[in-house]
């Protein structure tokens, strides 16, 4: 899978738990850019991607990950 | 020795004096013997051999890291060798490298293994400390009223020193703060810390051992233990900051405790909005208690070079009850949050659990209701983590479960009654309803926190909504010697005055840092603003000979 297909996937599981279509994410994007990413959604989002990429990040990953672009590599990483 | 007493100034004087004229390389046995000589000094050095639980907890710590440090090297040493013997399998043709890949795969697991061990040591070791130490007395403390069914277990020596109270300084920090780097240390975000000197500075940095932050190795380790050059503008802004502090807990909050004291005791005799004057002291007292010493601590360590994470962000601004918890004791919601949230939503109980209400209750409803019970174990930590007794577990836990539950649960009631009412949701209008509402809640856990019981926590509010005597008499006769709700005339004033100036600096403080604003007036400016509040606190600080304040109320968790 080449990064921009990952970015395909993730765009729609970003959209489907934070309810809104409009958002688009790329390797800058943190926490900061989408107001409805606080702690709670942060563990809902994880959860998510892991289903749509049948893979698990470690709780390392989970607490320590800065932006998108960090998410992308570990899926890529990953899968 | 008191952080805003005497003898602690000297004890700081002398220490930043040394600090900066000593070589670098002694400044931190130097923090480290001042921890020593602070956590000795603890009521009047009678209690100086409690030092051992911090010296214990650092020296299991230091040592399990260390251990897994080793378990990974050696996996680390045999893949090595596998990757040798692999490249050289290819070149001979024939050699098994399959077989060193292997090991190098048992080694690794092998290693996994180890590393969860030691990592298990050290938390049961910590827990366990931190639990026996706090609950026990406890548990004394409920058994002490039946004098007979105290049984051996609190006769003796035992008893004797539960019966005096005595816990060693810090220890729900120190065991937070190891814990938290043995944990990221073992998911592999934390480097690991071979000097053991090293270890103990950063687990036991005294300043942080009276009230927190509580700091992250990852994030604040390097700071912390990093070599100090001295710098005029720390100093200044350390110190600037220390004053601060002083003035919210000796001007602020010592008034506002004497109010809270009166109504608290007796409510009754304040019954209707004296005991909400007495609610609000109280919860002005708390938080110009602890961020007072939090500014204190923050500047302190400014002038010593160190960067210490902020623990409070004008938390009466928040508009909603976790929005107040990313303001308020923000470096506990953090840890919490990152060691008890997030690991208790990804254990197999909570996914299975998620899985289970998704497919009974559709997707959201399922996602909502196994985040509110995750955040009821939360919740219920945080309380305990505040003390034992059924009125923090409400006052400073459940209560806020709920507030946080109910919060999310009515959200669509208050989207409709804002648009029913043509009220914009993210408006100045239903941001200062928001704002006051989050307060009004804040303010009645606290009085469960302030109250002697949860029976006396509900008598009071009772109290406040009984009509029958809605303001105390202030006009007609009042001398200006007489108390009125704990203080006399003149002191409401000062307090009143002193509270306006908070909120002016809170206010200030959204648009920047507020002694960056300072500095850029000219001179005389700058230096007429730090003497008047020097001056003030020194005047209007409830200080004097011989007077050590009130312990800070979050020294006692």
């Amino acid at each position: 899978m080449t990064r921009e297909e990952v970015y395909e996937q993730l765009n729609e599981v970003f959209r489907d738990v934070f309810d809104d279509d409009s958002i688009t994410v790329n390797d800058a994007t943190t926490s900061d850019d989408i107001e409805e990413w606080d702690s709670l959604e942060h563990i809902n989002l994880i959860a998510a991607v892991e289903q749509e990429f049948g893979m698990r990040f470690s709780m390392g990953q989970v607490v320590s990950m800065k932006n998108v672009g960090e998410m992308v590599d570990i899926i890529l990483s990953q899968i | 020795m008191e952080i805003t007493s005497f003898y602690f100034f000297c004890f700081y004087a002398v220490l930043l004096f040394l600090y900066y004229i000593l070589p670098k390389r002694t400044q931190l046995p130097l923090l480290l013997a001042a921890g020593v000589i602070f956590y000795a000094s603890q009521n009047e050095f009678r209690d100086a051999w409690l030092l051992v639980f911090p010296a214990a907890a650092v020296l299991c710590t230091w040592f399990c890291v260390r251990k897994m440090t080793e378990a990974s090297e050696a996996a680390a040493g045999t893949a090595g060798k596998a990757a040798s013997a692999s490249a050289a399998a290819n070149a001979e043709k024939g050699t098994p490298a399959a077989a060193a890949k292997a090991e190098s795969a048992s080694a690794a697991a092998q290693a996994e293994k180890a590393r969860k061990k030691w990592l298990t040591i050290n938390t049961a070791v910590l827990l366990g400390g931190l639990v026996i130490l706090k609950y026990l007395r406890l548990i004394y403390a409920s058994a002490a009223a039946g004098e007979e069914s105290r049984g051996v277990l609190f006769s003796g020596p035992v008893g004797e020193f539960l019966s005096r109270g005595s816990l060693p300084l810090g220890l729900s920090f120190y065991t937070f703060i190891l814990l938290g780097y043995t944990i990221d240390v073992y998911n592999r975000i934390a480097d690991p810390e071979r000097s053991l000197l090293k270890t103990a500075v950063y687990g036991t940095y005294f300043p942080l051992m009276i009230s927190g932050p509580i700091t992250r190795y990852r994030e604040d380790g390097k700071s912390l233990l990093a070599e100090h050059s001295f710098s005029y503008e720390n100093l200044t802004h350390g110190l600037q900051r220390m004053l601060f502090g002083v003035f919210k807990k000796l001007v602020i909050a010592e008034r506002c405790g004497k109010v809270a004291a009166v109504v608290f005791a007796e409510p009754q005799e304040y019954a209707g909005f004296g005991v909400w004057i007495g609610i609000l002291a109280f919860t002005f007292q708390l938080y110009t208690d602890f961020s007072g010493c939090m500014d204190i601590v923050i500047g302190l360590s400014e002038t010593l070079g160190i960067a210490v994470p902020e623990n409070f962000r004008t938390p009466f601004f928040a508009k909603d009850i976790s929005e107040y918890w990313r303001r308020w004791h923000i470096t506990l919601g953090v840890w919490m949050k990152e060691y008890v949230f997030y690991p208790l939503l990804r254990t197999k109980l909570f996914t299975e659990l998620g899985r289970k209400l998704r497919a009974r209750f559709g997707r959201k409803t399922g996602k909502n209701l196994t985040t509110y019970a995750a955040m009821f174990v939360l919740w219920l930590t945080v309380g305990l983590w505040h003390g034992g007794e059924l009125k923090y577990v409400i006052g400073s836990g459940l209560l806020h479960w709920f507030y946080i539950v109910f919060g999310m649960v009515t959200l669509p009631f208050w989207e409709k009654l804002f648009g029913m009412l043509h009220i914009p949701m993210k408006g100045r209008v239903a941001d200062g309803f928001r704002i006051l509402r989050t307060f009004f809640l804040v303010n009645i856990g606290n009085t469960f926190f302030r109250a002697a019981s949860v029976p006396a926590a509900l008598h009071t509010l009772r109290e406040g909504l009984r009509l029958g005597n809605a303001l105390p008499q202030i006009t007609g006769g009042l001398r200006s010697d007489e108390l009125w709700i704990g203080l006399e005339p003149i002191e409401w004033i000062v307090l009143i005055v002193s509270l306006l100036i908070l909120l002016t600096v809170s206010l200030l403080q959204q648009k920047g840092s507020v002694r960056e604003m300072i500095d850029r007036k000219v001179l005389p400016v700058r230096w007429l603003i730090w003497f008047a509040l020097l001056f003030y606190t020194i005047l209007l600080g409830e200080y004097g000979p011989g007077y050590s304040a009130a312990e800070f109320i979050y020294q006692g968790f």
